[in-house]
C-alpha cells in the first residue's frame, strides 16, 4: 500500500493537550479502522520537530489547544515545512472563521465539533489516503466483475463502501449511508439507491465468474443481493487480507 | 416554563434557575449513568478501554458542571444591582472546615494542605457566606492545579492594623511571566479552563468590600492575598446571629457541601501524564 508505514498502518499523529481527548480518539480511530496507527502527540513543539528530522506520518489530527502552542500557530508553522502531512483542524467552536484565517486548502482542514465517526470517514477520504486506497481496491474488484469503473454507479457503490468503513457501527442504509453518499454527488437518495440498483441488474444480467465467487464467499449464491447485503459485503472484502481473496 | 412567563423574559432577564435546573439535571443523569455503569461493570467482565471510558465522561461532566457554576455566578453578579448583605461570618471557622479536608487532598494529590493562623483563634469579619466560599475554594483549587506532586499549599492569616491579611500560597508552577518556561509550566496547570475563576474571585471581593492580589511568592510559585477590613461592631443587625446560630446540624451541612465542592474540584484536576502512556 502506497501510503501505509512499514509495519503497514497509515500513520496518523494525534495532537492535544488533553489526554482524555487522545485517549478517546486513538481508540475509536484503532478499533474502527485497525489498519491505523495513531500516535498521541500533546507538545506541538516535539511533534513539529519530529517531522522536521523526517518522521513520516500520513496525516495530523489537531485539536483547538496543545500544551506549549495553540492550534493556530501549531498550523502556520508546519505549513513552513515542506513535504508536511495534511492537517485535520477540530474546533470547539469558530471553525469557518479560522480556515478563512488559516487559508484552508486541501492540505489544512478546519472542522467544528467533529464527531469521531465523521473524523474516521475524513480519514479515510483524505487525499493521498485509505480514500484513494479504497478506489483503487474497489475499482480492481469491479472491473473484475466486468462493470465499468469509471461508471458514476461505481462511485456511489465506492463512496457508500468508504461510509461504512468509516464506523464499526451498522447504519441505516437510506438515512445514513446513501444519504451521505447523495451529499458528495449532489443527487439524491432516490437517485444513489436506482444507481447501485442497475449496477446490481447489470452484473446480475450477465454474471462473470469473480461476480459470482463474490457471491458465494459473502452467502448469497444464485441470489440477487440487496443494497445494503452489496456494501456490506465489498466492504468485508476489502477488510479479509489479499491472500483470501 | 409557562408560554406567558416566557414572553416576559428579556436578555436582561436571563431565567437563572432554570438554566441551572436544565443542565444539572443533565449532568445528574450523565453522572448517574456512570455510576450505574460503575456498579454494572463490577458485575460483568469490562475491559479498562471501557472503564476508563466511563471514568473520563464522568471527569469531563464534573469540570463542566464546574464551568456552568462559574457561568450561572457571573450572570448573577452581571444582574444584581446591590451588593449582597453581608453577615458576621468567622474565617478560622470556615478554614477549619476546609482543613479537615487535607488527608482527602493528600490522598488524591500528594499535595500538603497546611493552615496557620498567626495564634488568632478568630477571625471576624463581615461576608456572604456562599461568596466567601466560593472565593476560597477558587483560591484553593488554582493552587493545588499549580502544585506536583509532593507540592505544598499554605493558607496562613495576619492582623495587619485594621485588616486581616489571608494568604494562600503555593509553591507550584507561578505566575506565567515573560520567561518561556514559566509560560509553559502555567499553561501546562491551567490550559483548557473557561478563564472564570479568578475574575469571579475579583468580582466577589468587590461586592464584600475585600481586595485580592495575586503575586509571584518569595522562593517559589504564587501566593493569593485576602485583605479584608477587621469588624469593628455595628453594622447589620442580624450579623451576629449568623456568627452564633450555626446550630451543629447546620454545620455538619456546611461541612458537607464544602466537602463535595472540593471533591468536585478534585475530579477537575488536570492529569498529569507522559505521552508513551497512550502508546
Amino acid at each position: 500500500m502506497d501510503n501505509e508505514g512499514a509495519a503497514g498502518r497509515a500513520r496518523i499523529a494525534l495532537a492535544s493537550y488533553d489526554r482524555k481527548e487522545l485517549r478517546v480518539q486513538k481508540n475509536y480511530l484503532q478499533e474502527g479502522e485497525p489498519a491505523l496507527d495513531c500516535v498521541c502527540h500533546p507538545s506541538g513543539q516535539v511533534l513539529l520537530e519530529q517531522l522536521q528530522q523526517g518522521t513520516r506520518y500520513d496525516l495530523i489530527v489537531l485539536c483547538s489547544q496543545m500544551v506549549d502552542m495553540s492550534g493556530e500557530e501549531f498550523a502556520r508553522r508546519l505549513r513552513r515545512l515542506s513535504n508536511r502531512p495534511p492537517l485535520i483542524l477540530i474546533r470547539e467552536s469558530g471553525g469557518n472563521s479560522l480556515a478563512l484565517q488559516l487559508g484552508a486548502d486541501d492540505k489544512c482542514r478546519c472542522m467544528e465539533r467533529l464527531e469521531l465517526k465523521s473524523l474516521l470517514g475524513e480519514i479515510c477520504r483524505m487525499p493521498g489516503q485509505k480514500g484513494q486506497q479504497l478506489e483503487q481496491r474497489c475499482r480492481q474488484l469491479y472491473e473484475s466483475w466486468g462493470a465499468e469503473p469509471e461508471d458514476i454507479n461505481c462511485a456511489y457503490l465506492t463512496d457508500a463502501v468508504a461510509v461504512v468503513l468509516g464506523t464499526s457501527q451498522k447504519l441505516a442504509i437510506r438515512k445514513e449511508i446513501l444519504q451521505a453518499v447523495g451529499e458528495k454527488h449532489n443527487a439524491s437518495v432516490s437517485a444513489v439507491y436506482s444507481g447501485i440498483r442497475r449496477m446490481i441488474d447489470q452484473l446480475e444480467a450477465a454474471p462473470t465468474g469473480a461476480w459470482n465467487a463474490f457471491r458465494a464467499e459473502n452467502g448469497f449464491a444464485g441470489q440477487k443481493p440487496t443494497i445494503g447485503k452489496l456494501i456490506y459485503a465489498v466492504k468485508n472484502t476489502l477488510l479479509r487480507p489479499q491472500k483470501d481473496r | 416554563m409557562q408560554q406567558k412567563e416566557a414572553e416576559k423574559l428579556t436578555i436582561h432577564s436571563v431565567p437563572q434557575k432554570e438554566l441551572a435546573d436544565a443542565c444539572y439535571h443533565s449532568l445528574g443523569l450523565i453522572g448517574r449513568n456512570c455510576e450505574y455503569l460503575a456498579q454494572h461493570f463490577a458485575q460483568v467482565e469490562v475491559d479498562d478501554q471501557t472503564r476508563q471510558a466511563v471514568e473520563d465522561i464522568s471527569g469531563a461532566a464534573a469540570k463542566l458542571e464546574r464551568t456552568i457554576g462559574e457561568v450561572l455566578a457571573t450572570l448573577e453578579y452581571l444582574g444584581a444591582e446591590e451588593k449582597p448583605s453581608l453577615h458576621l461570618l468567622d474565617l478560622c471557622r470556615l478554614l477549619d472546615q476546609i482543613a479537615t479536608q487535607a488527608d482527602m487532598v493528600r490522598a488524591q494529590l500528594g499535595v500538603t494542605l497546611e493552615l496557620d493562623y498567626g495564634g488568632w483563634d478568630k477571625c471576624r469579619v463581615m461576608a456572604d457566606r456562599r461568596d466567601t466560599e466560593l472565593l476560597l475554594l477558587h483560591l484553593l483549587s488554582n493552587a493545588l492545579r499549580a502544585c506536583q506532586e509532593g507540592g505544598r499549599v499554605q493558607m496562613s492569616l495576619r492582623r495587619t492594623g485594621d485588616c486581616w491579611q489571608l494568604t494562600v500560597r503555593d509553591d507550584g508552577c507561578g505566575l506565567p511571566g515573560d520567561n518561556r518556561d514559566t509560560w509553559l509550566e502555567n499553561r501546562r496547570c491551567f490550559l483548557g479552563g473557561a478563564q472564570l475563576g479568578l475574575l469571579l474571585c475579583r468580582e466577589s471581593c468587590r461586592r464584600m468590600g475585600w481586595q485580592l492580589q495575586m503575586e509571584q511568592a518569595a522562593s517559589k510559585g504564587t501566593q493569593a492575598v485576602l485583605t479584608i477590613p477587621v469588624y469593628t461592631g455595628g453594622g447589620s443587625g442580624d450579623a451576629a446571629m449568623e456568627l452564633h446560630s450555626d446550630s451543629d446540624a447546620e454545620k455538619t451541612q456546611q461541612q458537607y457541601r464544602l466537602r463535595a465542592m472540593l471533591v468536585r474540584e478534585m475530579r477537575t484536576m488536570p492529569e498529569r501524564w507522559d505521552p508513551e502512556d497512550l502508546e
